[in-house]
């Protein structure tokens, strides 16, 4: 491999990694990807509702840019910084002309303009989609911006490749990685100015969630553990409808409830009889009973919440955690208007939903906080951007476009972009922000990097990657040598399987939906006692070639990590803020929580040290998120429309 | 570890393995308890988690690919009782009433080079779209006003292309793509179509269409049609073919009018 | 990795050879398939479907013969000959090269398509041996172990008739013959028959794909139905032929004078000859 200065190293290709990609080769500087799978499989293909952005049609209609960064900060209750989300929010309808020059496949309009969709959290429509895939599509066009550059030999691809630590200097800053082959299984250093950690969400620490597989926070755990801290990691949204399965949860859109499906269970605990044998008045439709005004179109938090409940309370079908969305009812005409999504129930269960209730129950769906992230204000002064003769915007309305703070974690050198990053969208993440946040970040921020590793080599930035000794990176190499031989040879008697189950059930019933301290502290404990039971793992794999075994006890060391300081910020957060439910104290308090918890890995310890950061609002005044409770008086359209929104 | 209870319904599961790709196949058989809505990653789950075989040996866990387990992103192909499919959509109880059997038999695809047992390793595919120039050469990622505009009609038949994972179905399907040939097959055509159609992914026809009336071009096509029946994502795969046949036609006769 | 394949030595320059003409050989081949050999074939099986129509008793003359004789009368016979001998070659050697190259699978995936696809190939082997032992026999005058036998329109094409006897119209007469000696022959023909006009009739559906004249399944299928019709339309001709051959009765339905030539052309004839009561 040529060492050239600079370079740039990304770990992950989803959106955000491929989007960053794009950006920094175009700005010059050679990439190497690095993805535990084909970058075209990342997780980012399973989005299917769209790509929210303000748009012509929106802003004659009163909306605006600033709206958009306004239903993202409530939406997040506040919990986000406003300066990135106002550039976010502001790059959106550019982001979204790129990707029609890309070719993605908008739908659209008879005129032949892109049509868009309404979704939740908005009274206006601002959201892009290509059909039932809008992820996918977009992945797809960013991998083939990718695959460009490659043939031109401006990145070079390292796919089914594990990032396994980041490899940093004297002075703490991040200067290349240790990756492994998971092929092979060979385990190599790689010299880079900058990395950026583009490696998604952490849904595999719920044992199921809606995510792929591979989305199982190892590779930020990792970060975490080198000094890179946490934000918000207490932040995990959840979706109330999801069709659990043996493997994995798969999101059932809500659109079933909008159209007059309607949630119930057995009112006889463990009723084994088949469900339409058992009559009306033996059926709790508990939604329908405890909000006789909504009915089964309550707001989603409290669907989520209370089908939670009523399974902890026993009275899932048949024992387990499940409730009967029942469709059967319903005309005809209604179930073909919903034939695409009970097709998708069908295939994975085998189950017809227009005979039998759809069994749902809510699920993992999206990681809002990551790895902590730092960023540059706006500021007049310093813009060398904005052209002259146009007007400057206020400070803090943005970012400062290519400094290179912006989404760089406390390790200097070190990015983290996309759902590893903790930075957009607070306490909850509206539907179809996130993959605009990826893309995002890649773009706007990508030159942040390019920056940075332009810059290094000068000053304050170290030695060039290049120049730096070898010895550095075989002292990070053996690290990571011993790690994996250690886990190789273990001939305990604990399955890492089990262990990951166990750490899947536990975490879903203490950190999910509804947090409440006793219930945690007991989740605490079993934490330790599965760290505990890691240290006496049996490894029934012990070959030296694609040894997913060995690859997968590795990282659920890591998941353990993860989980502890999720769990840790969820005790310490005692409020309640957007996903964030606490039934011990129901309230958003601003006064002592309106701050980031920032989490950092004492090394010591092998335990989280949680410290509060205050969160300025320097373009937005904090208020009541209410719109929840408001939105489907308001407006029943856009609770349907929601639906979608995944 | 928990052996399957007596009492319970169990099935058998026999799968090809490979230690290598330079090592021989050789088959196991598993025994595992029926559940319902269980996929076939379900039941691999299950035997990473208790790698013992019928005849009571302890082996190595089965090592395969997956990543979505939503049929979206591809990677979970295999050959599941001779037909290549995708793995996490594919439900045990449906599998075993629709052959009748009382095994499952799963093999890694066969026109790829095998990483180890179920897992291989699909580079050509990746390959073959580097080849057509399978991307629209945009002028840079700088803010440059939005798309070309196109009819509702235009955007949903290239949506139809859009979707391909690039899992291999048709390639394992085909009998003209094998493992040493070069036919690019009817994934790469398709791709090569979908940005052909586009109109500034229309600048590179010409490159895309030389390269498809080389070696391995869509001249190598026997016509068999097995790959449109077996695209999980129902890609039609002969309508491309047939329009990549018609635009190399039109090329081949204006070259020869106007080579230099 | 992608799969670089360099050749070296004599093959190589074989291999760039066909490689740089790749396309061009591609629907060489598919343009030869249809347009000279087809067209041959149909003209052909046209022409012998009117041996159904028999002969004149009295003269010997039929529509059959009269065919014959214009194909015989063609200038530059051997021109036309010789370019569908290297159509046919051309054709048979790149089809054989490309069979070898797919690795079939029905076995597999059994959609009709894919039976279709095999047994385009297999006819084409078929076919490739039949036409030969066909033209070998009939038209090249190999007498290949006594089973087949020389082909001669005319009495003057064989040396050994005397002149008095060279206008007499032998086609009919020694095309029966050729085909009533065994039931195996019958057999070959009619296998052999059939594979060609499967063969070309497919051939002519995909093509129309390949050089991307029908392009949506419903403009596929349109055009299926067109093939499959020349199909039955070519294989009544082939009937129609057979039936002509097999039902001329050689001892009773020759002309004296074509008697005389046959056994002067085939003396031990291997078909008993019925003479009793002829008029
Ligand atoms: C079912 C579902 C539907 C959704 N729908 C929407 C929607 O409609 N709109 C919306 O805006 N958002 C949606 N989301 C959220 C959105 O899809 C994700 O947040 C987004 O795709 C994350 O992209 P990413 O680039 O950050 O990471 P990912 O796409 O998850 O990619 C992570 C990458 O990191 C790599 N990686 C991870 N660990 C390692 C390691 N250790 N070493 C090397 N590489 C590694 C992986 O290989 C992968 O390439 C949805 C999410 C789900 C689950
Ligand atoms: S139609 Fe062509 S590409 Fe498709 S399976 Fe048949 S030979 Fe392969
Ligand atoms: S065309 Fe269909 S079968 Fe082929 S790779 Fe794409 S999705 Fe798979
Ligand atoms: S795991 Fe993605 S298609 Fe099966």
């Amino acid at each position: 491999m040529p060492e050239t200065h600079p370079r740039v190293i990304v770990v992950g290709g989803g959106l955000a990694g491929l989007a960053a990609c794009v950006r920094i080769a175009e700005a010059g500087t050679p990439v190497d990807l690095f993805s535990m799978v084909p970058v075209k499989r990342s997780h980012s293909v399973c989005a299917q509702g769209g790509i929210n952005a303000c748009n012509d049609v929106a802003r004659q209609q009163g909306y605006s840019e600033w709206q958009h960064m306004d239903e993202t900060l409530i939406g997040g209750d506040f919990l986000n910084h406003q300066p990135p989300v106002y550039e976010m929010a502001h790059f959106a309808p550019k982001i979204i002309n790129l990707l029609d020059r890309m070719g993605v496949p908008f739908n659209r309009t008879s005129e032949g303009m892109r049509d868009l969709r309404l979704f939740g959290g908005s009274l206006f429509k601002r959201t892009h989609f290509a059909g039932a895939s809008t992820g996918q599509q977009l992945l797809y066009a960013l991998d083939e911006q990718t695959r460009r550059y490659e043939a031109q030999g401006k990145v070079n691809k390292y796919e089914f490749w594990e990032f396994l630590w980041p490899v940093t200097d004297e002075e703490g800053r991040c200067k290349g990685i240790i990756a492994q082959d998971m092929r092979t299984m060979e385990m190599k250093a790689f010299r880079a100015d900058a990395v950026v950690m583009a490696s998604g969400g952490n849904g595999l620490i719920y044992g199921k969630s809606t995510m792929s597989v591979i989305c199982n926070g190892a590779a930020a755990a990792r970060c975490y553990q080198a000094g890179a801290d946490l934000g918000n990691p207490e932040m995990i949204q959840v979706h109330p409808t999801a069709i659990p399965g043996e493997d994995k949860c798969r999101l059932m859109s809500e659109s079933a409830r909008g159209e007059g499906g309607r949630v119930w269970v057995p009112r006889q605990q463990n009723d084994d009889r088949h469900p339409l044998d058992i009559p009306e008045e033996e059926r709790n439709y508990f939604l329908e009973e405890k909000y006789p005004g909504y009915g089964n179109l309550v707001p989603r938090d409290i669907a989520t919440r209370e089908i939670f409940w009523v399974c902890q309370e026993g009275y899932g079908v048949g024992g387990e955690n499940q409730v009967y969305l029942d469709i059967t009812h319903l005309p005809q005409a209604t179930k073909n208007k919903l034939a695409a999504i009970l097709e998708i129930y069908e295939k994975f269960t085998g189950d017809d939903p227009r005979e039998v209730p759809m069994k749902i129950f809510p699920a993992v769906h999206y990681t809002m906080g990551g790895l902590y992230t730092t960023y540059a204000p706006y500021d007049p002064e310093t813009d060398t951007i904005t052209p002259a003769s146009a007007p400057k915007r206020e400070p803090n309305q943005g970012m400062a476009f290519g400094d290179p703070k912006n989404m760089m974690t406390n390790v200097s050198g070190l990015y983290a972009f996309g759902e590893s990053n903790y930075a957009y969208h607070g306490a909850t993440r509206l539907g179809a922000n996130a993959l605009l946040s990826c893309i995002f970040d890649g773009l706007f921020n990508g030159l942040s990097v390019a920056n940075h590793a332009q810059q290094s080599g000068a000053g304050a930035h170290g030695t060039p990657a290049a120049e730096l000794p070898q010895s550095l990176y075989d002292k990070f190499l053996k690290q990571e040598q011993d790690k994996l031989a250690k886990i190789t040879a273990s001939t305990g008697s604990q399955d890492p399987y089990t262990i990951h189950r166990e750490l899947g059930v536990e975490m879903t019933a203490a950190a999910t939906v509804v947090k409440e301290e006793g219930r945690m502290l007991q989740a605490r404990e079993k934490l330790a006692e599965l760290r505990e039971r890691y240290t006496d793992l049996k490894i029934s794999d012990t070959g030296h070639y694609t040894n997913q075994n060995v690859s997968f006890a590795r990282a659920l060391g890591d998941m353990l990590v993860y989980a502890d300081a999720l769990l840790e910020a969820s005790l310490a957060r005692k409020e309640s803020r957007g996903s964030h439910y606490r039934s011990d104290y129901p309230e958003r308090m601003d006064e002592e929580f309106h701050n980031t918890s920032r989490v950092a890995f004492n090394a010591e310890s092998g335990r989280p040290d949680i410290t509060w950061e205050p969160i300025p609002s320097p373009l937005v005044p904090l208020r009541a998120r209410t719109y929840g409770k408001t939105d489907v008086v308001e407006d029943k359209k856009t609770q349907e429309q929601e639906a979608a929104a995944s | 570890m928990i052996a399957p209870n007596p009492s319970e319904k169990t099935f058998l599961v026999r799968i090809k393995r490979q230690d290598a790709e330079s090592q021989p196949a050789y088959w196991q058989e598993f025994e595992v308890p029926v559940k319902p809505a269980q996929n076939i990653i379900s039941v691999l789950q299950y035997i990473a988690a208790n790698p013992t075989t019928t005849s009571g040996e302890d082996v190595e866990p089965v090592v395969w690919d997956s990543g979505c387990l939503e049929e979206v992103c591809g990677a979970c192909t295999m050959v599941v009782d001779g037909q290549v499919r995708q793995s996490c959509s594919c439900l045990a109880n449906e599998q075993l009433a629709k052959t009748g059997k009382d095994h499952i038999e799963l093999e890694p695809m066969t026109k790829f080079p095998v990483v180890r047992d179920l897992f291989v390793d699909r580079q050509r595919m990746f390959d073959n779209l580097k080849k057509v120039k399978a991307w629209v050469p945009i002028d840079g990622t700088h803010d440059l006003g939005p798309g070309p505009k196109e009819t509702p009609e235009q955007q949903e038949e290239r949506y139809a292309y859009s979707r391909c994972m690039t899992c291999g179905c048709c390639l394992e399907a085909c009998p003209q793509f094998t493992k040493d040939n070069t036919f690019v097959g009817a994934q790469a055509i398709a791709q090569a179509l979908y940005f052909n159609q586009h109109e500034t992914g229309k600048k590179l026809k010409g490159e895309r269409l030389d390269e498809l009336s080389g070696p391995g071009g869509v001249a190598d096509c026997g016509n068999s049609q097995n790959c449109v029946k077996v695209c999980p994502k129902e890609i039609p795969l002969t309508q491309a073919i047939a329009k990549v046949g018609r635009q190399l036609t039109v090329h081949a006769v204006k070259n020869f009018f106007s080579a230099k | 990795m992608p799969t670089d394949r360099t050749t070296s030595g004599p093959t190589a320059t074989v291999r760039s050879l066909l490689d740089d003409n790749h396309f061009l050989l591609r629907r060489l081949h598919s343009l030869s398939g249809i347009v000279p050999v087809g067209l041959f074939v149909i003209s052909h099986l046209f022409t012998n479907a009117q041996m159904a129509w028999g002969q004149d008793r009295v003269t010997g003359k039929g529509d059959f013969q009269h065919e014959v004789d214009f194909i015989h009368s063609m200038p530059f016979l051997y021109v036309v000959e010789w370019g569908l001998w290297g159509a046919i070659g051309f054709h048979a050697v790149l089809g054989l090269w490309y069979t070898f190259t797919g690795k079939h699978n029905v076995k597999r995936y059994s959609y009709a398509d894919n039976v279709r696809y095999l047994l385009q190939r297999i006819t084409g082997v078929i076919a490739l041996v039949f036409i030969f032992l066909h033209i070998a026999t009939l038209r090249w005058r190999w007498d290949l172990f006594g089973w087949f036998t020389p082909f001669y329109g005319k009495g003057y094409q064989n040396p050994i008739v005397p002149q008095a006897f060279h206008d007499v119209p032998m086609s009919l007469p020694l095309t029966a013959y050729a085909l009533q000696i065994s039931w195996l022959v019958v057999l070959l023909y009619v296998v052999g028959v059939t594979a060609s006009v499967y063969h070309w009739c497919n051939g002519l559906w995909t093509a129309a794909i390949s050089w991307g004249l029908t392009i949506t399944t419903a403009g596929m299928k349109r055009w299926g139905y067109v093939c499959a019709g020349l199909f039955v339309a070519l294989m009544t001709f082939s009937c129609a032929a057979i039936y002509g051959a097999l039902s001329f009765d050689l001892g009773q339905d020759m002309t004296d004078d074509q008697l005389e030539v046959f056994e002067l052309i085939v003396p031990e004839s291997r078909v008993p000859l019925n003479i009793s009561g002829r008029h």
